[in-house]
């Protein structure tokens, strides 16, 4: 292969050596701002209100929180109180900036908030419990 | 760079290229972060909840009073004229409004051609109870909270 034909080459493996660069640097980017804190923390907050909506007194709730677990380890962020329950609001907190706060309507009372380890096939999930009781 | 390479060859890294790559991540980046920092809408889920409890207690045979809310187990103080929920019960003349009574008109506006995000989303229900027909409509426009520093 003479000259002119080798630089053709280098100039197509550059060309599609870049390209991959930057389009899997885009996908690492949607898929890490899917996942971000703002995106969570409005998520369990959303998600935990309409379950607490939906419920009975007497009703114990599990979620599963490994996605929380993971941001809030990230951001260096004590992750056992990551849930709290104020004035009918629930309140999720998964950095030192800031929390999102969302309210539920259901007249009730939010007890025993425990989060807590469980291993299953020897994986850990992280999983919050609590209990919706009667005012 | 592209002086490196044969000149009669067609050229695959120029200045235009890196333009147009320049573009498209502008765009991505752009579209994600506005598509993420927007809100995450249950509006819609909230307002068929609230439907379905309403319905629930007058199928239980809980009458229409003051005490209505508080029977059904709602909490009340989310219910008064400036909250963000708004139910209204209609059987035959009778009329029930609890919560912002000014969703009644956006929900109807809602209903026609005009699509706003600032609008409740509402749910219309009719249901019947010993023989007489029930109309219920609820609306949310709860947006939820940020809150600096925790």
């Amino acid at each position: 292969m003479n000259k002119r034909g080798q630089y053709q080459i280098l100039e197509e493996v550059i060309f599609i050596v870049l390209n991959i660069i930057f389009f899997g640097a885009l996908l690492i980017f949607v898929v890490k701002a899917s996942a971000g804190t703002f995106v969570l923390e409005q998520f369990y907050a959303k998600q935990i209100a309409l379950m607490i909506d939906g419920a009975k007194p007497g009703t114990i709730i599990s979620l599963n929180v490994d996605d929380a677990y993971g941001v809030a380890k990230k951001n260096n962020f004590e992750f056992t109180n990551f849930v709290k329950v104020k004035d009918n609001k629930i309140i999720v907190q998964l950095s030192d900036a800031r929390a999102y706060s969302y309210g539920y309507f259901n007249d009730i009372k939010i007890d025993n908030i425990v989060y807590s380890d469980v291993e299953e096939n020897g994986k850990i999930s992280h999983i919050l419990t609590f209990q919706v009781e009667e005012k | 760079m592209i002086k490196l390479f044969n000149k009669k060859a067609e050229k695959l890294l120029t200045i235009w290229w890196f333009g147009v790559l320049a573009i498209i991540g502008a765009g991505i980046v752009l579209g994600t972060m506005l598509f993420f920092s927007a809100h995450i809408d249950i509006r819609q889920l909230e307002a068929e909840m609230i439907s379905e409890k309403v319905a629930d207690c007058l199928n239980n045979g809980i009458e229409i009073n003051e005490d209505f809310l508080t029977l059904c187990g709602f909490e009340k103080s989310l219910f008064e004229e400036n909250s963000d929920y708004f139910i209204m019960i209609s059987i035959g003349d009778e009329t029930h409004k609890f919560g912002r009574s000014s969703f009644e008109t956006e929900c109807g506006i809602k209903k026609g051609l005009i699509k706003s995000k600032y609008y409740p989303e509402c749910i219309e229900k009719t249901i019947e109870i010993s023989g007489k027909k029930i109309d219920i409509l609820t609306g949310s426009n709860y947006r939820g909270e940020v809150i600096a520093n925790g």
